[in-house]
């Protein structure tokens, strides 16, 4: 009983980390393809403001998959952590619970502090204005 | 660095192998004096399955912190400091290491990639060409990774090792590497 749910866990993490660079890939490939197309001379620095209004379609492909490659390890915990809620497998529960919990909160308050403090990252005020997090 | 580079390349996993098994009929009971952190894998390489033994958690979070440091004061990944500690130290086999090294990066690069996004310092398009590679060169790297011996990736770690260590030194000392 044990060993058959650690084969499917296994099948299915292997099956989410296949699917998710595999998506991560082919939106960078397709992005950089319709980047390289469209004459643009340099590549540029995204910025928040940009992000959400004015990056182009290419950038905003290869921005997405490389942010779902970012997170594809973060996916996979996420998982485990259904995984093992699912198995009452308490102790590695709560581990991962712990984890995505830190993980949460660091992201957030990186989030806010670059939108609430903007000269900490050099950044104007009115490059955030149109930013979705406001 | 240098003399981690030593003791990987002289260095013996302590973890042990049972009887030889298919891959599938994952059908042979870890023993009963095991930890909750005692795993094992299948071996395609020696065509046996391996149990290991995590030893000395603490120690390993104590390096894991000091790598953090490293990797955040010089730039540089912290894979060369974790990979050799949680082989020599916590007994963890090599492959295994090399494995959850790569997966403890990946966690730690969603931190990173916010904060330089914040930064405006993102470039996709000089980005994505080098991430492509990364995957492809990742993909053919496990591929190799499962058909190599144990004892031959703690020689190319030591070898790549000794590699950098000779960079860093002639890099300190003005000479031009590349």
């Amino acid at each position: 009983m044990a060993d058959r749910l650690r084969r499917e866990r296994r099948r299915f993490i292997q099956a989410l980390m296949r699917a998710s660079l595999t998506l991560s890939a082919a939106l960078m490939t397709v992005g950089l393809v319709i980047w390289s197309s469209s004459n643009q001379a340099t590549a540029r620095a995204v910025t928040l403001d940009r992000l959400f209004s004015t990056l182009d379609t290419g950038n905003r492909l290869m921005l997405a998959g490389i942010a779902l490659l970012a997170i594809t390890p973060a996916l996979r915990v996420l998982a485990l952590l259904v995984l093992w809620v699912r198995e009452r497998a308490w102790r590695f529960a709560a581990t991962s619970t712990i984890w995505v919990a830190n993980r949460f909160w660091s992201s957030l308050a990186t989030c806010m502090s670059i939108i609430h403090a903007p000269s900490l990252w050099k950044l104007e005020a009115s490059h955030i204005a149109g930013s979705p997090f406001l | 660095m240098a003399a981690t580079a030593f003791l990987v390349a002289k260095g013996r996993s302590e973890h042990h192998a049972l009887s030889p098994g298919d891959r599938e009929q994952d059908t042979q009971p870890i023993p009963p004096n095991s930890g909750p952190l005692d795993a094992r894998y299948f071996d395609t390489e020696a065509n046996r399955k391996v149990v290991y033994h995590v030893q000395r958690v603490p120690f390993g979070m104590g390096v894991s912190y000091g790598a953090g440091v490293v990797s955040g004061l010089l730039g540089v990944g912290g894979g060369f400091i974790k990979v050799p500690a949680m082989t020599l130290v916590m007994g963890v086999p090599i492959k295994v290491a090399a494995a959850t090294s790569n997966f403890m990066i990946g966690v730690t690069a969603v931190s990173s990639f916010l904060v330089y996004l914040g930064r405006g310092e993102v470039h996709p398009a000089a980005t994505t060409p080098l991430i492509l590679g990364t995957i492809v060169g990742g993909l053919v790297g496990t591929r190799l990774h499962v058909h190599i011996g144990d004892r031959r990736v703690q020689l190319i770690l030591a070898a790549i090792l000794v590699f950098a260590t000779l960079q860093m030194i002639l890099r300190t000392l003005g000479v031009g590497v590349g």
